[in-house]
């Protein structure tokens, strides 16, 4: 099980530097935006002659990948709470099932929010739209989430058979 | 379950206690009571023959089918 404890060690060093310091940091960069309006300038949403409607979509825009953020964030805390099974020696755990649901479905979310997002930002922002075949990101994030609801499936169906198997005599 | 397990009946028939045959058969008495209480998923055929050797019956003595 060497495996699982360098994958437990990288996890939990990503969630320590740079999960911990987001949660902080985020909400702190939302609330800067509405009170000094350059921060958005400086990310490049919208530029220094943009109408105030702009602007607001912009926050709005900012916002929306905030709270995407934080889901993915949640779905790493549950990767992590999940990791935990598996060095207890409980995989097929009632939580883990539940878990890796659980994550699946919020990474879709992310996924299809964060395309829909990306869209409507560009359209709204630059008054341009623009298709993109081919490898992206979203489309990553869409298949690592029905992944983890296969996974979850699957593991349903062991912890099953791992049932019968013990009330076989 | 429509199948009903006659451990006990068979037992008594033979006066034979549970954990007398959990040590023939080699299997726990933990084991033996998820037998007869029916909460057993399954039973292996050698598991099956050692309890029909050991209280000397056919299968059909110790497994019964009901209609629910």
């Amino acid at each position: 099980m060497k495996k699982l404890i360098v994958l437990k060690s990288l996890v939990d060093y990503t969630w320590i530097i740079s999960c911990i310091p987001l949660l902080v940091a985020l909400p702190v960069i939302v609330v800067w935006m509405f009170f000094d309006t350059k921060l958005i300038e400086k990310l490049n949403l919208v530029s220094s002659e943009s109408t105030s409607t702009e602007l607001v979509y912009a926050m709005f825009y900012v916002i929306l990948l905030s709270v995407l953020v934080y889901i993915g964030i949640y779905c790493f805390y549950l990767f992590r709470k999940t990791l935990r099974y598996f060095q207890r020696s409980k995989p097929f755990h009632h939580d883990v099932i539940q878990n890796f649901n659980k994550i699946g479905k919020l990474l879709n979310v992310i996924g299809i929010v964060g395309c829909l997002g990306i869209f409507l930002g560009q359209f709204i922002l630059t008054d341009s739209v623009s298709i993109t075949f081919g490898f992206s990101p979203y489309v990553m994030i869409i298949c690592l989430g029905l992944f983890f609801m296969v996974l979850s499936e699957l593991f349903k169906g062991a912890k099953v058979a791992k049932e019968e198997n013990e009330l076989t005599i | 379950m429509a199948i009903i397990v006659n451990l006990d009946i068979m037992l008594a028939k033979r006066g034979m206690k549970s954990y007398e045959l959990a040590e023939i058969v080699g299997i726990t008495t933990a084991n033996l009571s998820i037998l007869k209480t029916g909460k057993a998923k399954a039973i292996r055929f050698s598991t099956l023959e050692a309890i029909c050797k050991a209280l000397d019956c056919q299968p059909a003595d110790i497994l019964a089918y009901v209609e629910d």
